[in-house]
């Protein structure tokens, strides 16, 4: 999107063209580390090994989608030190933020494949239609299937953004008119890291990105392919609502006295407990603040299937959970424990990024 | 007047705080940085304590935070946000707060070490500060 000519060779060079001081780029890999887990004293590391890294080039593809994830990672930051890591990359296709079109694009795509062969990232967000041969969705004649097909055949690894390209998402939602389904259920050959949300976490994507350039490697993911750093931990241990949770104080309705005196919001639906994600520790807006904070419970956006699974105002199933009342009278000397199981997962979470 | 003044607000007091719990972890915490600063005058051996990988309550790290107390160096850093470092009581042993944009705190460290990593200049900052340099002297306009 600059000169083509004096576009920078390393992320260090693209920083003193900025004129962002190494200072600056500490703190953002401080930042980076202590979201994903990694022993503190990494970060000086980091910023050596990150400063090296070459413009790496991406291919980014939207299938079935809204856009809103696009929206999420371009749009939540002020002109800040994480938009370096995404102006950096060289974004080699991406349909929203192109300033060319038609065939054009479509060289580039072809010509950033050829130049990058096996070394480039693939960014998908949405899902693909299986039904009737794809064509509830294409691009410049190609359906998404043929396109991610192709595209991916010379990626070094492919990172899924939103819940649509990792798990279906919203066009997936019963009855499935289009016959949607996830990456992970077409490409199997190729290392693959889903970022869900709907939308993702902005900083997630950052640190994605941002550990593949450091250590050339997409960092440990759990069951679902999540990266464990963000989605190691359910909403539910790390909120900071838990404490009313372990005391049995439940707000019964979005108006009540509970509900002004910031109590759990399990019996309102809350998905917190069944959901991991990143948002009760890394937030949103900078950092400002998140659903549960916000006086709604969690709707488990991260999830597969979120959409399809009961009302997001109904409490998760007692047979799963146990009535509030039981929880509650369990869970009167659970303070600790809840304390203790956050200190867990978070240990077991570093164990799993120190082996990667 | 109308508006937001007509709303009528409730104070209440006498709630229990989520967050202000004490549950031992300051303790805790101060018997690692103990052993990191006998680590450090043994073998100059540094590290870094990322308040937040810890389960602390806000009352936790009060209480960390003033059982440290506080030196004789007080720095402010100002690069993507201000970073407030302070050294604590004990030599060796410092504060690092890292505030995002808004000035919120974004992270909180310990650091156990002789001087904390973000106040040295960097290699590439001194390079590019010598050409600055020669450029203002010779009257170059930096933006050229």
């Amino acid at each position: 999107m600059n000169d083509k000519k004096k576009l920078p060779e390393t992320l260090g060079e693209e920083l003193s063209r900025r004129g962002m001081s190494r200072r600056s780029f500490l703190k953002f890999c401080t930042a980076v580390a202590s979201a994903m887990a990694l022993p503190a004293s990494m970060a000086p590391v980091m910023a050596e090994a990150l400063a090296r890294a070459r413009r790496q080039s991406v291919i980014w593809l939207s299938f079935q989608e809204c856009t809103g994830c696009v929206e999420s990672i371009t749009r939540s930051y002020a002109p800040s030190i994480e938009s370096l890591i995404f102006d950096f990359i060289s974004l080699d296709y991406q349909h929203t933020l192109q300033a060319a079109a038609g065939h054009q694009v479509e060289e580039a795509r072809e010509i950033a494949m050829k130049e990058n062969w096996g070394k480039y990232l693939v960014v998908v967000d949405g899902s693909i239609p299986l039904k009737d041969d794809g064509v509830y969705s294409t691009v410049a004649g190609e359906t998404n299937l043929q396109t991610l097909k192709h595209v991916a055949e010379g990626a070094a690894a492919i990172i899924t953004v939103g819940t649509c390209a990792a798990f279906g998402g919203l066009p997936k939602a019963n009855p499935n008119p289009t016959g949607a389904a996830a990456v992970q259920d077409i490409i199997t050959d190729k290392p693959i890291i889903n970022v869900p949300g709907c939308p993702p976490i902005p900083e997630v994507m950052t640190g994605v990105i941002a550990n593949f350039l450091t250590f050339g490697d997409l960092p440990p993911v759990d069951h679902l392919k999540r990266p464990l750093a963000f989605f190691g931990d359910s909403i539910h241990d790390r909120c900071y609502r838990r404490t009313f949770y372990d005391q049995g104080k439940f707000a019964k309705s979005f108006d009540d006295e509970g509900a002004r005196n910031g109590w759990c919001l399990y019996e309102l639906g809350c998905k917190g407990p069944t959901t991991y994600n990143a948002c009760a520790t890394v937030k949103w807006n900078q950092g400002l603040t998140f659903p549960i904070q916000s006086g709604h419970g969690c709707i488990g956006c991260s999830e597969p299937d979120f959409w399809d699974k009961g009302s997001f105002y109904a409490p998760l199933s007692t047979g799963q959970w146990g009535s509030a009342e039981g929880i509650a009278a369990a869970a009167v000397a659970g303070a600790a424990v809840g304390i203790g199981v956050a200190a867990m997962s978070r240990a077991k979470q570093k164990k799993t990024s120190e082996q990667g | 007047m109308s508006g937001l003044a007509d709303i009528g607000v409730k104070i209440e007091s006498g709630g229990f705080v989520a967050d202000d719990a004490l549950t031992g972890m300051a303790d805790a915490v101060l018997r690692e940085i103990l052993q990191h600063l006998s680590a450090l005058r043994d073998h100059g051996q540094t590290h870094v304590i990322d308040l937040a990988s810890l389960p602390l309550t806000t009352a936790d790290r009060r209480q960390l935070r003033e059982a440290l107390g506080e030196g004789e160096v007080r720095i402010t850093i100002e690069a993507s946000g201000p970073t407030d470092i302070h050294e604590t009581a004990y030599a060796g042993v410092w504060w690092v707060e890292y505030q995002n944009l808004l000035g919120a705190t974004a992270i909180e460290q310990v650091e156990i070490t002789r001087v904390p990593a973000m106040l040295p200049s960097h290699d590439d900052d001194i390079a590019g500060a010598v050409s600055r340099l020669a450029d203002a002297m010779e009257g170059k306009n930096p933006a050229d």
